[in-house]
């Protein structure tokens, strides 16, 4: 730590004298493209942070000195640079024909993206904002980058989403991409800390050419998210974003029993109420008659409002906004999600060579949570399971509510034992979340080439869950005690984080045609997390809930570990004439999470790319705007495999007040990173003017020393009954397209249309000693050849007619009605994974009125339909509600088309893990529609504003599936499921909701 | 030059960075390395009551399906002492209509009880550890019985009872763990293999057991005696059985405090036991129903015809069963595992030895010696503590042997016994046409018979399992 500091303090006193005066003169000018004048260009003097933007006329100035160069640069237009003369008066004509120029965004340094050679998608702002106003950023990026697929964890407001980069990268180790958060990592769950209006820009990387450079932790992917900063030399300028909408279920496609064909059905099975009710019991239930999904649930509400203010003066930049939103979610009885963030970016021009910044974010969320498992305690099953004739409160006998003795409304256990309704009353359960992120950076420029950057990063995030059973509620009758009612559950955990880097670059130009830059590297990031756990019971009113008034503490834990990483690493970049590019990285990370034979990693990468319409022999082709083959290789690593993974380990509980202890892992001291190798082929283009535009990009991913849970045999009652292991190989192989063009492209009117599509295919290569490794809870495989993740299962091979019994094809392939396990097979071609997925989009402009789609579409992964079986389930679940579909099962020898005999009247349960609820997952989603207007300039500055906004949006409107019933969107199956594979079956997670919004937004 | 004093600075200070080495050695705080488990005497004995955690599923690598719970309802509800509430959660229902199989069985012991033999292997590996003496023979003596119950109770679920029939002996056993080596690849055993590696374990565990009765030594002298006459039993050497449960001195439970065993208020009768507080997450009688203000509900309510077979006279009614409403409907619940007095949460403490048991191995192993007098004293000393105005019986013959059978499933009943018992005598189960509620109306069980020779008397070895270790076979039939 000292050390750091000495080193800051150098840094500040050395460099007090560098000073230096020049000349200046006021430029003046005006900026527009084919359409007018533009507003919103930056304007920064080359090899300074002084800059300006454009106003709404288009018009700038700027102080420059004689002999600098100004670059313009503007979103998706070719940057222009002019050289300061005599002149006070630079006007400047900018055009879009050249979809290579763009800034990007790589994490530790930025790249034109004409001299880039690697697989970099990049997202706008104005391109997040298009799809969709979410309160998580990663939701924002589903369908806008090629390979990137984006499935919503569940519907949870404020829940996070699981992104992957071209497909599974590995299986038992994380999946989740490196998120580096101006220039910081930090984790998926923690973007909830950032606004998305807040988002400068965000990019992926794909490939190894840059993503090398973050070595043990890049195999994933890395999507680097820089957060916006003001200007310099501008006024304040001041934007309100006001929000304000409602959101509801999708309909689920399923036709549930009501009232009196559920009383029919269990009359024909001999079950349940409906098997001995008399008429005039069976009258009175059927006047009960409701829809669950309708009773338990709401039409959701959302909110959000959002103030930010940006600017600078000569030294100074600054960007500080705040927001504030709100999403109910549609559970009845839930408040659901609110947060509030606030941020702080600023930066200082200290000294002449020295810039110190500063970003800060601060979220805070708080989330009522609905229980997501597999019972009735969720009320996204209870809605399936809950019979139609039940109510949700006892009725007497004239039909009216009955009141207990405090004159509260009786609530109906129902069948199930269990009131949901009670629970989201009496049992609450609340999770909060501060997150704090800062990044301080200090960058000195020795000279034009030579420029040194120091950062330290803060992370904290502090956790506080409450979870209160109310004395007196339905589950304190059930679990509690007795003689002291009521129990409480009080826990939370602390994170930090500490970051700090060091960066030097170097960057110079020979001859005028040789483009040298190089950079080296440190990093040491260290994390402690410490949590804890309180319990007691005994609560003398279900008013309070804090601890200090229950009467028997019964519980209380402290918990804590750390990591640590350390890192060095380099990079040469090299272009000549921007023609011919090449570029090369290494990096070595040292990590406390893999085992003492294997604490280093050593990881590289090399790529190249010719940028041909740069060359002189198409300078002429009026047709080809852009034209760039690149290729790269290198290697990367996964190193989310967990702390101390590699320990043999005994661990500590509890018996009968005294300690006891049992083995809790079993070692592994050459435990690892995974390696990946990655070769990516890509070809970026654009013709007529920039009008058409794209990218086509092969890749060749191999994952070798793959992370595996060997499953041991039982009987050695080893611990966990496996053992992570550094063994076996998969291989994704892939190719991504995107297309997008103007379509009509004229003063009043702009229709572009576009869109991506990735291939993708993950197939495993090997595996330890050659075997099947059967996992996500025995029906999913891992099988050299296979694709990874094939779905495993016992084939359906439908009803026989004479005796109505369900019949399956044993291993060989013969016909029997004697099911048995060992009968599954891994059923080719059927995996979680889609064989292509992706988005088309349409955006037409006209004079001020903007109409955009955009659809994602996902095909060929199969999910095990688990609302299907218990909805269809033959009887098995005849005691809770079932499909109308249900009823059409066998009765008489002949039969066909029809379920097979209920077990009622079978004997036999036959709703069993079979194929026969395996259902193809494509579907295509109108992911959000908007129709937005932006009120006239003449109009709005009158009265003083300089942008007005208004728009509609609906998001998740239609959805067209090929054979899925239910929500096609399936991340997790149930928040308490652990071991599955996600995606792989549905299993009453919160569901994804439809939205739709009306939004303001004001600038002045 | 300043310059570059500070370019060398910042590149020193990124080097210096890199010897920190010493930084990544981290190490868990809630853990200790496994080599370092078994050093101190308190090592030992946190080790022990780490096993009993494995045989209740108090922890989190373990789980409830053995004496936690599944052991004492799941051979019932595989058998005809229960039926299935139509108005419960419809738990172990695949098991209850015979429709187990390797992928879905209702009864999870097989992984548990491996857990509980890992333990014991692990302490017997280190054993050595400690200096002769008592403390280690005490040690040695518990994790020699574990390894022996957990591998008989595997034994008579997924093999045959040797007694069961003439094949049985020959047939395919369940594999006898005797290392706690993670790579293992075992491979089954005969049944008689079994039972010989269970009685040698056993038979060397009574010769280092304690007789101290203590937290620490469930498994003591006169816990082992017990379960070696249980064994004997279904091994059939009846005289070792007699033997066996001769030298156990706790004395059967009487009338007066029989009531307060099943509120844990008394331990008369009580051989061995778990305890269980509600501090942990351990609650035997939620397999069986869940109390609420609106009444129990039942999983299994006892069966009609089972019921009646309890007189007014036999304290055992109210002890083990009450008559409640849920729904608007009556049943006859299991009240064995209500709660501790006063209590109706399902915790109570897991008693998995009694004499009363012990007193009934003895009469069946005398009875199958030929000695019917002994075997007829040893009936009457458990009826006269059971039924208020008992009048000794006389049954001789056929008349006594269905007579002890008859106290057996009585007072046995939801221990878990009744499933092995018709199965180790090659009896068929067979259910009445009685519905599930208290007066016998309601819904009947869809499956009433399972046939003596029934393959589904050996319940299948788990898919998991047999995916696991290429060694495995699995049981004929499935």
């Amino acid at each position: 730590m000292k050390k750091r500091t000495n080193l800051l303090l150098m840094l500040f006193f050395a460099l007090i004298t560098q000073i230096g005066f020049a000349q200046q003169i006021t430029v003046t000018g005006t900026v527009s493209d084919d359409a007018g004048p533009l507003p919103g260009v930056s304007i920064v003097i080359e090899g300074t942070a002084t800059g300006t933007d454009t106003d709404f006329d288009g018009l700038y100035t700027i102080q420059a000195e004689k002999g600098q160069t100004l670059v313009f640069s503007f979103v998706g237009l070719q940057t222009v640079k002019k050289l300061v003369g005599d002149a006070t008066t630079i006007d400047v004509v900018m055009t879009n024909d050249n979809v290579l120029e763009e800034v990007v965004v790589l994490g530790y340094s930025d790249k034109s993206r004409e001299t880039l050679s690697s697989a970099v998608t990049s997202v706008t702002t104005k391109e997040l904002e298009e799809v969709a106003q979410t309160n998580n950023v990663a939701n924002a990026l589903q369908g806008k980058a090629s390979g990137v697929t984006v499935t919503a964890q569940n519907g949870k407001p404020g829940q996070t989403a699981f992104v992957r980069v071209r497909g599974t990268g590995s299986i038992n180790g994380g999946q989740e991409p490196l998120y580096i958060v101006d220039g910081v990592a930090i984790s998926e769950s923690d973007l909830n800390l950032i606004n998305s209006s807040d988002i400068e820009s965000m990019s992926v990387l794909k490939d190894a050419a840059t993503a090398a450079i973050y070595g043990a932790r890049g195999s994933n992917g890395v999507v680097v998210i820089t957060t916006k900063g003001g200007k310099k030399d501008r006024d304040a300028k001041f934007t309100l974003n006001s929000q304000i909408g409602y959101s509801e279920r999708i309909d689920d496609g399923w036709d549930l029993m009501n009232a009196e064909q559920k009383l029919d059905y269990e009359k024909e099975l001999g079950i349940g109420v409906g098997a001995s009710a008399s008429d005039e019991e069976r009258a009175a239930l059927i006047k009960n008659d409701h829809d669950w999904r309708e009773t338990l649930l709401k039409k959701g509400f959302t909110r959000s409002n959002a103030l930010s203010v940006t600017g600078g003066s000569e030294k100074t930049t600054y960007f500080v906004s705040l927001k504030n939103e709100e999403d109910t979610g549609i559970i009845d009885g839930l408040d659901g999600y609110k947060r509030t963030t606030g941020r702080v970016n600023f930066t200082f021009d200290a000294r002449d060579w020295l810039t110190i910044g500063a970003k800060t974010g601060a979220s805070y969320t708080i989330s009522q949570e609905p229980r997501d498992r597999n019972n009735a305690q969720n009320p996204f099953r209870a809605m399936y399971t809950y019979n139609p004739y039940e109510t949700k409160y006892e009725l007497d006998a004239d039909g009216n509510v009955k009141l207990d003795d405090n004159g509260n409304p009786v609530y109906n256990y129902t069948h199930a034992g269990f009131s949901i309704s009670e629970a989201i009353v009496n049992n609450p359960e609340t999770d909060k979340f501060l997150r704090i992120f800062n990044t301080m950076n200090a960058d000195v420029r020795f000279n034009e080439n030579v420029s040194y950057s120091t950062k330290v990063g803060l992370n904290y995030r502090r956790y506080k869950g409450e979870y209160f059973v109310k004395p007196g509620s339905i589950l304190d009758g059930y679990v509690g005690d007795a003689n002291a009612p009521g129990s409480k559950r009080d826990s939370g955990s602390d994170r930090f984080t500490f970051n700090y880097q060091n960066i030097l670059k170097y960057k110079n130009t020979f001859n005028e045609k040789h483009n040298f830059g190089a950079l080296v590297l440190s990093e040491y990031i260290t994390t402690v997390h410490e949590g804890y756990s309180l319990r007691s019971k005994g609560f003398p009113t279900d008013k309070f809930d804090e601890q200090v008034n229950a009467s028997d503490p019964t519980g209380a834990s402290t918990t804590k570990f750390e990591e640590t990483t350390f890192s060095i690493a380099a990079s040469v970049d090299y272009d000549y004439d921007q023609k011919y590019i090449a570029t090369a990285s290494f990096r070595r990370d040292g990590s406390s999470k893999f085992g003492a034979n294997n604490r280093y990693g050593n990881f590289w990468s090399a790529s190249a790319a010719w940028n041909i319409a740069n060359e002189d022999f198409l300078k002429d082709v009026e047709f080809l705007s852009a034209l760039k083959l690149r290729a790269s290789y290198g290697t990367l690593g996964n190193d989310r495999i967990g702390n101390y993974g590699f320990l043999g380990l005994y661990s500590f509980g509890a018996y009968n007040g005294s300690s006891a202890s049992f083995p809790s892992r079993t070692e592994n001291p050459d435990l690892k990173w995974e390696s990946k190798a990655i070769t990516d082929i890509g070809l970026e283009y654009g013709f007529l003017g920039g009008r058409v535009r794209g990218v086509f990009d092969y890749y060749k991913s191999v994952t070798s020393d793959l992370l595996s849970n060997k499953i041991l045999a039982f009987e050695t009652g080893a611990p966990g009954l496996s053992v992570v292991q550094n063994n076996g190989e998969i291989q994704t192989e892939g190719f991504e397209i995107e297309l997008s063009g103007d379509i009509i492209r004229n003063s009043d009117l702009k229709w572009t249309v576009g869109g991506n599509i990735a291939f993708s295919k993950t197939k495993v290569n090997s595996l330890v000693g050659g075997d099947d490794q059967i996992i996500g809870g025995g029906n999913i495989i891992l099988r050299e050849g296979e694709e990874v993740n094939t779905h495993y299962l016992v084939r359906y091979a439908g009803v026989n007619s004479e005796t109505g019994l369900a019949q399956y094809y044993d291993k060989e392939g013969n016909i029997t009605d004697q099911y048995s396990a060992d009968d599954a097979v891994a059923l080719s071609g059927k995996s979680v994974n889609p064989d292509f997925d992706g988005s088309f989009f349409t955006r037409a402009e006209y004079k001020g009125f903007e109409l955009s789609a955009n659809f994602y579409f996902k095909f060929g992964n199969y999910i095990y339909n688990n609302v299907k079986a218990d909805l269809e389930s033959d009887g098995s679940n005849a005691f809770d509600n079932q499909s109308v579909s249900a009823f059409n099962y066998w009765k008489n020898p002949g039969d066909t088309g029809v379920l097979p005999a209920p077990q009622q009247l079978s004997g036999i349960r036959s709703d069993v893990a079979s194929d026969r609820f395996l259902q193809d997952g494509s579907y295509i989603r109108l992911r959000s529609l908007k129709l937005g207007y932006t009120v006239p300039r003449e109009l709005v500055e009158k009265i003083k504003l300089s942008d007005v906004k208004l728009y509609v949006q609906g998001q998740n409107l239609w959805t067209w599936t090929k054979e899925y019933e239910g929500d096609p969107e399936i991340g997790v199956g149930s928040g308490e499921a652990t071991g599955e594979v996600a995606g792989s079956r549905s299993l009453y997670s919160y569901p994804t909701t439809k939205t739709y919004l009306v939004g303001l937004d004001i600038s002045f | 030059m300043k310059l570059n004093k500070i370019l060398i600075g910042a590149l020193v200070a990124m080097m210096t960075l890199s010897s920190c080495d010493d930084a990544l050695d981290k190490s868990p705080y809630d853990s200790i390395d496994d080599k370092t488990a078994f050093e101190t005497v308190s090592d030992f004995e946190n080790a022990t009551r780490g096993l009993y955690n494995g045989f209740i599923g108090n922890d989190a690598d373990a789980g409830t399906e053995y004496f936690g719970g599944g052991m004492f309802i799941s051979p019932d509800v595989a058998s005809d002492n229960l039926i299935v509430n139509q108005s419960g959660r419809q738990t172990r229902k695949t098991l209850f209509d015979w429709n187990h199989d390797a992928a879905v069985s209702g009864f999870g012991l097989y992984t548990n009880a491996y857990i509980v033999i890992n333990r014991a292997n692990k302490i017997l590996e280190n054993i050595e550890n400690l200096s002769d003496g008592d403390f280690k023979n005490k040690t040695k003596a518990q994790a020699l019985a574990a390894r022996g119950i957990a591998h008989f109770d595997l034994a008579r679920t997924y093999a045959k009872i040797p007694v069961q029939s003439a094949d049985a002996n020959a047939s395919l056993g369940v594999v006898y763990s005797e290392t706690s080596d993670p790579f293992a690849l075992p491979t089954r055993e005969t049944v008689a293999e079994n039972y010989a590696h269970i009685i040698s374990d056993l038979e060397e565990a009574k010769s280092l057991a304690s007789t101290e009765v203590s937290s620490l030594n469930v498994l003591s002298l006169e816990t082992i005696n017990g379960f070696l006459s249980r064994v004997y039993l279904y091994n059939g050497e009846n005289q070792k059985a007699a033997d066996a449960a001769n030298a156990v001195t706790t004395s059967v439970a009487p009338i007066g405090t029989f009531s307060n065993v099943w509120k844990d208020a008394s331990n008369d009768g009580v051989i061995a036991k778990f305890l269980i507080t509600d501090v942990n997450s351990v609650d035997i009688g939620t397999e069986y129903s869940q109390t609420s203000p609106q009444g129990t509900r039942s999983e299994y309510v006892v069966a009609f015809d089972f019921y009646n077979l309890f007189s007014d006279e036999d304290i055992r009614k109210s002890a083990y069963m009450f008559t409640g409403s849920f729904g608007g409907n009556n049943y006859n619940n299991v009240g064995k595992y209500l709660g501790k007095t006063g209590q109706v949460n399902g915790i109570v403490d897991s008693k998995i030895l009694r004499a009363g048991e012990v007193v009934l191995n003895k009469a069946e192993a005398l009875y199958n010696l030929g000695n019917e007098a002994e075997a007829l004293a040893a009936l009457n000393t458990l009826r006269q503590n059971r039924y208020t105005g008992f009048t000794p019986g006389t049954e001789t013959g056929t008349d006594l042997l269905d007579a002890i059978r008859l106290e057996r499933r009585l007072e046995l009943a939801f221990e878990g016994h009744r499933f092995y018992d018709l199965k180790r005598w090659g009896l068929s189960i067979n259910r009445s046409n009685d519905g599930d509620q208290a007066d016998g109306s309601g819904v009947p069980a869809v499956n009433q018979t399972l046939d003596a020779g029934s393959h589904k008397f050996q319940f299948a070895i788990p898919q998991g399992a047999i995916n696991a270790n290429p060694n495995m076979v699995q049981n004929p039939g499935y």
